[in-house]
């Protein structure tokens, strides 16, 4: 599962509900942060996205960034783009969605996808979750399912972050936050079982 | 009013079987220390669990998160 995300400050309890969220259900979240920067990143960057069956693209912070320069973001519409043009090609099953803060709004920002669904996580953790069931709710091997499940395991998650001291938007952040969700979902996965 | 997305076309076999913990591992490239440090947070946290933690505090923080003006870098 490709997640493209923001990578923005406050931005971050969406980029770890995604990942806990994602890992509980038993799925990978691969991200471009594992992709080393190089002359090659891009072609890297297509490969993530054609070795996933699925990707999940926030194009929820679609304002100005600050700074010198006042431009539009466009990494996340360009990896939807890509993840698009990827979907087409011939014997490769790939399948994306696009995630939108605000109902409408991506009707007018991306109006090129107008026709196909998105969906609404609000801005919030518990938007985001059940936006990860909407989507993989039809899915008969998840590994956790119910919303409660999912944010138990984000919450420590989320205490995990609090002993980097570095952004989480780095490679050795990320695979750390991975293991750390699927240990926890296991833990989750024990407790349940052993409550029935 | 809120319109619900479809949810994805699952293939049954692009869901697997979660990775193992050693699988995980090796896939995302964690180090074997990383991988020390990761397995001691769990263990410490869960030994931990029932004696009062801060996740009331934390549910507090995640209401909601929205509507913050933009600073990064994408």
């Amino acid at each position: 599962m490709f997640i493209n995300v923001p990578f923005d400050s406050q931005h971050e309890r969406l980029f770890l509900a995604l990942i806990a969220g994602l890992v509980a259900l038993g799925l990978n979240p691969r991200c471009v942060l594992e992709v080393p920067p190089s002359t090659d990143r891009l072609r890297r960057l297509c490969s993530l996205i054609r070795a996933c069956p699925f990707s999940i693209h926030d194009l929820s912070q679609i304002q100005l960034s600050p700074g010198p320069f006042r431009v539009p973001r466009f990494n996340m519409p360009f990896e939807l783009g890509l993840a698009a043009a990827i979907a087409f090609e011939d014997g490769v099953t790939h399948q994306w969605r696009a995630l939108e803060r605000v109902p409408f709004r991506l009707n007018q920002s991306l109006s090129d996808i107008g026709g196909y669904d998105h969906s609404i996580h609000s801005g919030t953790i518990e938007g985001t979750m059940d936006v990860l069931l909407d989507i993989f709710g039809n899915a008969k091997s998840l590994s956790l399912s119910e919303l409660d499940d999912l944010m138990w395991v984000y919450r420590r998650v989320r205490e995990f972050r609090a002993t980097l001291r570095s952004s989480i938007y780095r490679a050795n952040a990320f695979r750390k936050i991975v293991a750390t969700a699927r240990l926890f979902a296991e833990a989750r996965g024990i407790e349940a079982a052993d409550a029935d | 009013m809120i319109r619900m997305a479809k949810p994805f076309t699952i293939h049954v076999n692009s869901i697997s079987t979660p990775l193992s913990i050693e699988e995980t591992a090796e896939k995302y490239g964690l180090t074997p220390q990383e991988l020390r440090r990761v397995k001691a947070f769990v263990i410490k946290r869960e030994a931990a669990s029932g004696r009062g933690t801060s996740e009331k505090s934390t549910a507090r923080q995640d209401k909601a998160v929205s509507g913050r003006k933009s600073r990064g870098h994408r």
